[in-house]
């Protein structure tokens, strides 16, 4: 993975990082520098994995900032035991599993989910983006974030497995489940 | 050759690609673009990351330097214990001024009665602090450490078959009484030393070296 210096005050010395545990350290150590460059890297794919589990923008918006402020204080502590992208979509799936358990409450509703991916702007064929959203909206929680992880960040089927806590089979059938759903939907959209 | 874990993985992905190749292909082709978080969200997570930075507790000098204040209240704790303990349990003997012969022997010795010769083994007792010494501290004529002897004197005055019947050493007058067998035997050295005589005019026993010769009368 290849630094773009596209955000400002990252240091010369973060600048030639290229390794994610790297600019983790590096912002242990004090480089302020680091963190934008992590952050950098990280904030759209989190909060529109965050986004596409919750729907609800306030309640996405707290849980990404919950995210970036367990990220920060766990800085202290950051040992590299596995790859960081994994362990801060792990930290993520875990606010959004905490966040429906906290409260009790039942994954976000479909229609609100639906109506939030709708107002994505999507890239090629409009429509059918569209209508791919809705039916990423529809599938059940689980499900919905082993599609994401895959379609959206690239996870192969053990990363996703580890990132939900369920051994490599469950999360391959659940990505099974999601992709029939997906091509059911696309041929009857089709047809 | 068994193909390991890794390959395994990769093999099960591959397959699963090719299975879904169909809706895959139209998914990658029309994805939804990225969402931007919003700016205010944005700029708070940054402050909070470079608070964090400049605020981390644990970089404060006071933590950083907590192995080197340790080390020293360590040290300064080892002092103060070895000084109490010292003090406590410093023996008579271990300085000049705790060899000198106690004075107490001299009250002691002159005091001593006919039922106290017949005492033949030594006892060693704990406070409470024997009768005539107390007396012969205000006489300044012992320190805060006492021996208690059981002698017999001779016909010509020499003391003999000097018999420890108790003894008290210690540090100040109200710490415990510890046995010292070197205090002991210097309080018996002393009294050895010397020999009783009719002194002077009042005709009391007086206590004198034992070597000493009355001058010749002219």
């Amino acid at each position: 993975m290849t630094l773009v210096i596209s955000q400002s005050g990252i240091s010369p010395e973060t600048a030639v990082i290229d390794s994610d545990d790297q600019l983790m350290r590096a912002y242990c150590r004090g480089d302020g520098g680091a963190f934008d460059a992590l952050y950098g890297r990280y904030k759209r794919p989190l909060y529109g994995y965050i986004n596409r589990n919750c729907g609800d923008t306030r309640v996405v918006d707290e849980l990404f900032q919950d995210v970036w402020l367990r990220v920060i204080v766990a800085s202290r502590k950051y040992r590299a035991a596995g790859r960081f992208r994994s362990w801060i979509f792990t930290l993520t799936h875990n606010c959004i599993v905490d966040h429906y358990r906290r409260a009790d409450r039942e994954p976000m509703p479909h229609t609100t989910l639906v109506e939030s991916a709708a107002d994505h702007s999507p890239e090629g064929d409009a429509e059918l983006a569209a209508r791919i959203a809705r039916v990423v909206a529809a599938l059940p929680l689980e499900q919905r974030q082993a599609f994401c992880l895959r379609e959206e960040s690239g996870f192969s089927i053990a990363e996703i497995a580890e990132i939900q806590g369920v051994g490599v089979e469950a999360a391959k059938s659940r990505l099974r489940y999601a992709y029939q759903k997906m091509r059911i939907q696309l041929k009857t959209d089709e047809t | 050759m068994k193909p390991d874990n890794r390959t395994l993985r990769q093999l099960a992905d591959a397959e699963f690609e090719t299975e879904f190749e169909d809706v895959t292909t139209v998914l990658r082709n029309n994805r939804s673009s990225d969402i931007d978080v919003p700016r205010r969200l944005d700029r708070k997570i940054r402050e909070q990351a470079r608070y964090n930075v400049g605020h981390d507790p644990s970089k404060h000098w006071i933590f950083s330097r907590v192995p080197q204040l340790a080390l020293v209240a360590l040290l300064f704790f080892s002092i103060s214990l070895y000084f109490l303990m010292g003090l406590n349990s410093r023996k008579p003997g271990q300085n000049q001024h705790d060899r000198a012969v106690p004075e107490s022997v001299h009250s002691a010795a002159l005091t001593a009665t006919p039922a106290e010769r017949q005492l033949k083994t030594r006892t060693r007792a704990s406070p409470p602090v024997p009768p005539r010494a107390r007396v012969a501290d205000p006489n300044a004529s012992s320190g805060h450490s006492w021996v208690r002897l059981k002698f017999t004197v001779g016909d010509n005055g020499i003391v003999q078959d000097i018999t420890v019947i108790e003894s008290c050493v210690r540090q100040s007058p109200q710490a415990t009484c510890a046995d010292d067998d070197q205090y002991d035997d210097y309080a018996i050295a002393s009294v050895r030393s010397n020999r009783y005589d009719h002194g002077g005019e009042t005709e009391e026993l007086v206590l004198i070296p034992r070597d000493y010769r009355p001058p010749e009368p002219r």
